[in-house]
């Protein structure tokens, strides 16, 4: 007993609870409500700390998601978890003091150095641990839902941790006291389904997006073989997409994940059986099949994994510290931060803790610089696979690396009157909100005819270029304005309008979220013959 | 491959027994044989895991409900929950969690539709001073913070948490430093004072002057952001509940009530402002305004019609906005009556 007790009170060191205590050096992430430092402990020998201060009277999550993320953090135990060391308020602050993880989030670490993707040897290690994180959170009944390389962070000794519980869930807790507790006693809680719409759109499970049939640990898992892709190829599939299309696109289609070029390109990335394999088996549609986290360990992709000094060679050196990365994202971020979360995360109700550098993923890294937005170019190269591809037109199916991993199930015919029919309807509502991008989805209704790919392709290549250069030109006017160049009145009123226009997105936005809600309940009406095989039980 | 003698699975009465045998070995105080013990802890560890198991199955079964039964009843035959709520402090972080899991879970598990782990905490209502003591101590406040609200959840012990000298302490616990304990502690503050209408009620019926002047004092006016936020969120829970009529009848009538309304309503957190004017409208809505409230009112008139002016919430409501006019509309009517 003495043993243990000293074992837990080794390893609850009390961090002090006020702010003087520590010293902040640096400012390493942002995000809509929370701000990280790097701070120091100065009465603990200045240990370097990560400091997440969350401002309380902008997050938009109520009180009650923020104590119980933050209590998650408190109660789970285990090495490639990071823990917070304690939490205290500053005036309407919340400080979550926390390990400083020197190497920053993996997906940083890609979008700084490795553009295209890890080596398949590295990619092991890192979701080797990731799993050993999730195997021990499932095991205790808690949900991450928010698996990505941007929430994997990593330590200068190439230990791997998995962060931000911002969104996740415990089975085992009931939901949130609303109700009569009688009536959603064991029943409710023992089906080990939560109902609540969480996590980041790209990775999140099919069945997480049909929230209405409630969906288990095994959307961990979707995630999981999600954030294997974006390691691979640094980014996840579908991402030259805004996120709230390819939510739309996970519904209406089976499975269309055509997102990345075919290996006679030049890149000629070649990856193992078994990655292939493991990844495959993850992306399955059937969440049932999916393997757990613990099966999943036993995969023989992850035999002969090497170990964290592999990371430290291969990944972590020469690679610039999480500041100057920061500082490198910041300079241009400053001015559209607002707007890049808002196409960050407008399903999420996670709200609580966004970190900007650690949430920017594939989408609106091309926000960053005056370097050319990474999003482009995999779309032309895309568009070039496809049209290569268009005399078989089997885009519904997970390429990776050329190979098929995953076909879909139904044939041609019959996810083509998936798309073009009830669910289909969407997409035609969306015509009237997004004029923009909705080429896409249209074209995509009368898949068939091969010069249809062309002019999706083309259009959406033309939409994003339209993006782009509206992006660039902004943040030129911003880098003027900074260096305190001429602040005309046309800027003024350019950046009047361009708020206006974020408020009308807004509402868009608002506007397409009703509307899909809407879907949701035309569906089980008009579909409920044909997908309700789909769910567990 | 099994084992001859492990062949035949273990009941959950049997599982309970072992659980109870291994927590009263744990609750003596250890003699020289330290191996011997830590083996008997991490078999205790086990027990309480499957205990869990059995009530919340896992990811391959659901719970059957007969096993539940049997586990609940025998738990509860004998004092297996005192047991385990006094060794939650011998036990490592994984199993004090199942402990929590379980005895959260039992509060629900009914035997022949009664909730007997009810019946049981009347008789044993000190494990209470028990559990709401936890948040002194660091170690122990989220599990026992989170026995102690399920156990709330029966209307019986909710009522003797509320009478008891408890009541006072949470005034210091939702303050405490530690953010994950004082926000626990709130959380479970909140569930006491408005999950069972008729008690809540009556507490504060009865208690109202302490009461009252604690939470005005301690909480509305408190230096901390998040208590105050929490406080004022709370307050329109509890005076906007039709059971608390008379409650709020009587604070509604208070001038310093409102001068400490007023003050939240000239924060600069959006969050408590709004939050407040749940509250301040019902001094305005109140049709029999003692005349020093009205004094107030019309002394102030014209900054908080500008104020409200101004006052708008983030996405459009049509409730508030209806509110909103509706103060105005009485603020803006209101005739400085004699006062003497």
């Amino acid at each position: 007993m003495a043993h243990e007790q000293e074992e837990c009170s080794k390893k609850k060191i009390q961090y002090p609870l006020d702010s003087t205590s520590y010293k902040i050096l640096d400012e390493i992430g942002v995000g809509v409500s929370a701000i990280v430092y790097k701070a120091v402990c100065v009465p603990m020998n200045s240990t370097v700390v990560a400091i997440k201060a969350i401002d309380l009277d902008r997050s938009r999550a109520d009180l009650d998601s923020i104590r119980r993320e933050s209590k998650t953090m408190l109660l789970l135990s285990h090495p490639n978890i990071l823990n917070a060391h304690c939490s205290f308020t500053v005036d309407c602050r919340l400080w979550v003091v926390m390990p400083f993880m020197s190497g920053g989030s993996l997906q940083s670490i890609i979008s700084s150095s490795f553009p295209d993707g890890l080596s398949e040897p590295c990619i092991a290690v890192v979701l080797k641990e990731t799993l050993n994180a999730l195997s021990y959170l499932h095991k205790q009944g808690h949900l991450h839902r928010d698996i990505k390389a941007g929430n994997i962070l990593i330590d200068s000794n190439g230990s791997i941790k998995l962060a931000d519980f911002g969104v996740s869930a415990s089975i085992y807790e009931p939901n949130t006291g609303q109700g009569g507790w009688a009536a959603s006693s064991s029943s409710s809680t023992s089906r080990m389904m939560l109902t609540d719409v969480a996590g980041t759109p790209y990775w999140m499970a099919p069945e997480v997006i049909h929230s209405h049939t409630g969906y288990s640990l095994k959307a961990d898992i979707w995630s999981f073989g999600i954030t294997a892709l974006e390691l691979a190829h640094g980014r996840p599939p579908l991402s030259h997409l805004p996120p709230s299309k390819s939510l739309l696109m996970k519904m209406t289609t089976r499975l269309r994940l055509s997102d990345y070029e075919k290996s006679n390109n030049q890149k000629d990335k070649k990856f193992s059986k078994a990655f292939k394999d493991m990844v495959g088996s993850c992306l399955d549609h059937d969440p049932s099949k999916r393997p757990s986290a613990e099966k999943l360990l036993k995969h023989s992709f992850f035999r002969n994994c090497k170990g964290s000094d592999f990371l430290v060679k291969n990944v972590l050196s020469g690679l610039p510290t999480v500041e100057d990365r920061f500082r490198e994202t910041r300079i241009v971020h400053k001015n559209c931060s607002v707007d890049g979360e808002e196409e960050e995360d407008p399903e999420s109700d996670s709200a609580t803790t966004i970190v900007k550098q650690r949430r920017i993923s594939g989408w609106n890294f091309n926000e960053d610089g005056f370097e050319l937005d990474p999003v482009f170019p995999t779309d032309s190269r895309e568009k070039q696979s496809e049209s290569d591809n268009s005399d078989d037109n089997v885009v519904k199916q997970v390429r990776f690396g050329g190979e098929t991993i995953i076909r879909d199930q139904k044939s041609d015919n019959s996810s083509d009157s998936n798309s073009g029919g009830s669910p289909g309807a969407p997409g035609d509502d969306e015509a009237k909100i997004e004029a923009g991008n909705i080429e896409i989805i249209e074209s995509e209704s009368n898949v068939g005819g091969g010069g249809d790919f062309d002019r999706e392709t083309v259009v959406g290549g033309l939409v994003t270029l339209r993006r782009s250069l509206d992006e660039q030109r902004q943040q030129v006017g911003d880098m003027i304005a900074m260096f305190g160049g001429e602040v005309t009145k046309e800027d003024q009123l350019v950046q009047h309008i361009e708020r206006l226009r974020m408020e009308l997105q807004n509402e868009r936005q608002k506007n397409f979220e009703l509307e899909m809600e809407l879907e949701f309940l035309k569906l089980p009406i008009s579909g409920a013959s044909n997908t309700g095989g789909g769910t567990d039980n | 491959m099994k084992g001859l003698f492990k062949s035949k699975p273990r009941t959950p009465v049997d599982v309970v027994r072992q659980t109870r045998e291994l927590l009263i070995y744990a609750g003596r105080t250890p003699d020289t044989r330290e191996t011997k013990r830590e083996e008997k802890m991490a078999e205790l560890s086990k027990n309480i895991r499957e205990l869990k198991q059995i009530l919340y199955g896992n990811s391959e079964s659901e719970p059957v409900s007969e096993a539940c039964t049997q586990l609940t009843q025998e738990f509860f035959r004998e004092n297996t929950l005192r047991l385990l709520i006094t060794c939650v402090p011998k036990l490592n972080l994984e199993a004090r969690k199942d402990a929590t899991q379980v005895v959260a879970n039992l509060q629900r598990q009914q035997v022949h539709s009664k909730l007997i782990a009810c019946e049981y905490l009347e008789k044993n209502i000190d494990l209470l001073d028990i559990l709401v003591s936890g948040y002194e101590n660091t170690d122990m406040a989220l599990h026992y913070g989170a026995m102690l609200r399920e156990c709330i959840r029966h209307q019986t012990v909710a009522k003797y948490v509320l009478e008891s000298q408890h009541m006072k302490k949470f005034f210091d616990f939702i303050q405490l430093p530690n953010f994950d304990i004082a926000a626990d502690a709130a959380a479970t503050f909140k569930e006491l004072l408005t999950r069972h209408k008729s008690t809540v009620a009556e507490f504060l019926s009865k208690n109202y002057e302490w009461f009252f002047a604690e939470y005005n004092s301690k909480l509305l006016e408190s230096s901390n952001y998040i208590t105050r936020r929490q406080a004022i969120k709370l307050l329109g829970d509890i005076l906007l509940d039709r059971s608390n009529s008379v409650v709020m009848t009587r604070y509604v009538s208070s001038r310093d009530n409102l001068r400490i309304l007023m003050n939240l309503l000239r924060e600069s957190s959006k969050s408590i402002q709004i939050e407040a004017f749940h509250v301040f409208k019902l001094f305005a809505a109140n049709q029999n305004k003692p005349p020093d409230i009205v004094g107030i009112l019309i002394t102030n008139r014209s900054k908080l019609l500008r104020l409200f002016g101004d006052f708008k919430l983030d996405k459009e409501n049509e409730q508030f906005e209806a509110d909103k006019a509706l103060v105005v509309k009485e603020i803006a009517a209101l005739e400085p009556r004699d006062c003497t």
